[in-house]
């Protein structure tokens, strides 16, 4: 049955591929023989190639694959936005790997299982076509990700030479960049987090290719690092276009991140390629203190961490030398309820001000006063001397980043 | 061209004896001066030991810390320290927890384990590694083992939050104790029954 007309179809989509056709020719000859629009995923879902480019199910688009109601083996209904249709699915994967997910879009009645037979012949023939491009690819991301890995880490020193390297993948390493590193709180190399992070790898690609810049793209291990170009000179465009860029990414990343964090740094703009490797040290920098700084969102900019940032890399005995100067009689003297440390601390969070902090605390402002009074008579100090506050807010600092190292 | 791979240890502190064998190879692999461990056992909680060294870690924070840039992160992985342009300034000796990186009184420089990468180029394991003769330190590529059963830190190891070190560990077991029992003698036999 249909042998003939199997033969015929896989014949001609071997013609169409020796004539050195790639995916685009062969979808479209596919899908002029069967009558039927069809296209192809990657694992994740997206659309790769498709070869109708009127309706919802373009290139780049995230479809949402659900069972058909009652089930039917190898059909499935996609789903982009309010567009929904029926389709025929068949798994694109060699031995070991899955490489994508081919569809056959509104299929019919399909009598005698024609269209599946002839869709199955299609198969083959893109999987082997799609087992070359992953391997190419993976060849050139080897090459591209060595490059980056130097430049990340310094290991090239004359901007000339780095420049004319990057040109080989279409990076324009003369323009200034910024680093931003996306981070996978809680990350651990032998689950399945790293499927996460190729995903979260993904995803930015998705946000970004759209834009037509000339970012590059690496992961490495709970990190995504993204090295963009950046033309804005003040620092507030550059911050909204930065934020812009990564809450994009982070909201289209969210349905499969779950109950996951991600953190994200951002770290100075560098007008030379060989300085590159400071903007990185800087974002990852941002990353770790971000569980510092509280009300930041999930994205720190190193420029914005304040005197945190001095901190962190001041000598941990010096620090704790000076929080001890500063904090240890009340803190001695809290022992036992910690109430008054507590009551200090929201103050100089609340900015000094009675009114906010007794709200905080649930407490009436002539308790706190009170306990202002007994904190200020403990410590010997004054708490309306300026010096004095900025000496206090600095210990607390010390505070949370000691006790983050240790 | 050298693949990007994260070369690193495995430690198996159930089978750590203390005997020191790791130390006193890289001393002798690598002519320290005095004073000078690039790796050290310490005591561990239970009667464990460890042998730490430089983890040569994917955050390192001696390479962010030096204001000199005279560390470099290879492809590989490890972590090294050009000399030559060290100012003597300490800065990454306080940085980092393992306390890797060490002081040379003598040349007024910081030295630190660079996995024996003269070894590493004849294709030989790290002095450590061979001298082991329990087989608790070994050598490993952490990108392309699937070891699941291996744990990132142990008690008493330094925090890893902070440089993420390329060391993986099998943790301790309780430890089998066996005693033998005492056999009862007839007039306890009798007071039983």
């Amino acid at each position: 049955m249909f042998t003939q007309e199997s033969l015929d179809l896989q014949n001609q989509l071997l013609n169409t591929l020796l004539l050195g056709g790639g995916f685009k020719e062969l979808i479209k000859k596919a899908s002029t023989v069967l009558g039927h629009d069809i296209f192809f995923t990657n694992p994740t879902q997206r659309i790769m190639v498709s070869s109708n480019t009127d309706n919802a199910f373009v290139e780049g688009t995230v479809i949402t694959v659900t069972p058909l109601s009652p089930p039917v083996p190898g059909r499935v209904q996609i789903h982009v936005e309010d567009e929904s249709i029926e389709a025929l699915v068949l798994e694109l994967s060699n031995s070991n790997k899955r490489l994508g997910f081919l569809f056959l879009a509104n299929p019919g009645e399909d009598k005698e299982n024609r269209l599946k037979i002839l869709f199955h012949q299609v198969r083959s023939l893109f999987v082997l076509e799609l087992q070359k491009q992953v391997e190419i690819e993976a060849n050139n991301r080897q090459y591209g990700d060595a490059f980056l890995y130097d430049l990340l880490y310094g290991n090239m020193e004359e901007d000339g030479d780095i420049i004319a390297r990057g040109k080989i993948w279409g990076w324009d390493l003369s323009l200034p960049h910024v680093v931003c590193v996306f981070e996978l709180m809680d990350y651990e190399s032998y689950s399945q987090d790293h499927y996460l992070i190729k995903h979260l790898l993904e995803t930015a690609e998705l946000v970004l290719t759209p834009l037509n810049k000339h970012y590059m793209l690496m992961d490495k291990h709970e990190e995504v690092i993204l090295i963009l170009p950046i033309k804005e000179r003040r620092r507030r465009d550059k911050k909204a276009y930065l934020e812009m860029l990564i809450n994009q990414i982070l909201d289209k990343a969210d349905d499969f991140l779950a109950s996951r964090e991600v953190r994200v740094g951002i770290g100075h703009k560098y007008d030379k390629p060989s300085e590159l490797f400071r903007s990185y040290q800087e974002a990852k920098v941002a990353v770790k203190l971000g569980g510092l700084i509280k009300n930041k969102g999930s994205s720190i900019h190193f420029g914005e961490l304040g005197v945190e940032r001095i901190l962190y890399s001041h000598d941990k005995q010096e620090l704790q030398e000076f929080y001890l100067e500063v904090l240890s009689e009340l803190e001695s003297h809290d022992k036992q309820k910690n109430e008054l440390m507590e009551t200090l601390e929201k103050y100089l969070i609340n900015n000094f001000d009675l009114k906010s902090t007794a709200n905080a605390l649930f407490l009436h402002p002539n308790s706190l006063r009170y306990r202002l009074k007994r904190i200020e008579e403990i410590l010997d100090f004054d708490l309306e001397d300026f010096d004095v506050r900025v000496s206090l807010v600095i210990a607390f600092k010390i505070k949370h980043i000691l006790d983050y190292k240790e | 061209m050298t693949k990007i791979s994260t070369k690193g240890f495995l430690f198996n502190v159930e089978r750590c004896i203390g005997c020191h064998a790791c130390e006193v190879a890289c001393k002798n692999e690598n002519k320290t001066a005095p004073g000078v461990q690039w790796r050290r056992v310490t005591e561990g909680e239970n009667g464990t030991y460890h042998s730490i060294s430089c983890n040569h870690c994917s955050s390192p924070e001696c390479f962010r810390v030096c204001p000199e840039n005279a560390y470099i992160k290879r492809r590989d992985g490890i972590v090294l320290i050009d000399s030559n342009r060290c100012a003597g300034c300490n800065t990454c000796v306080q940085a980092c927890p393992y306390h890797a990186p060490q002081f040379d009184l003598h040349q007024n420089r910081t030295t630190k384990c660079n996995y024996c990468i003269d070894r590493q180029r004849e294709g030989l394991p790290p002095a450590c590694v061979v001298a082991c003769p329990s087989g608790a330190l070994v050598n490993i590529d952490l990108k392309h083992l699937p070891l699941e059963s291996t744990v990132p830190t142990v008690p008493g190891f330094p925090d890893i939050r902070i440089t993420k070190p390329s060391i993986r560990f099998f943790p301790q077991k309780g430890k089998k104790r066996y005693w033998l029992k005492e056999e009862k003698s007839e007039s306890t036999k009798n007071t039983d029954l």
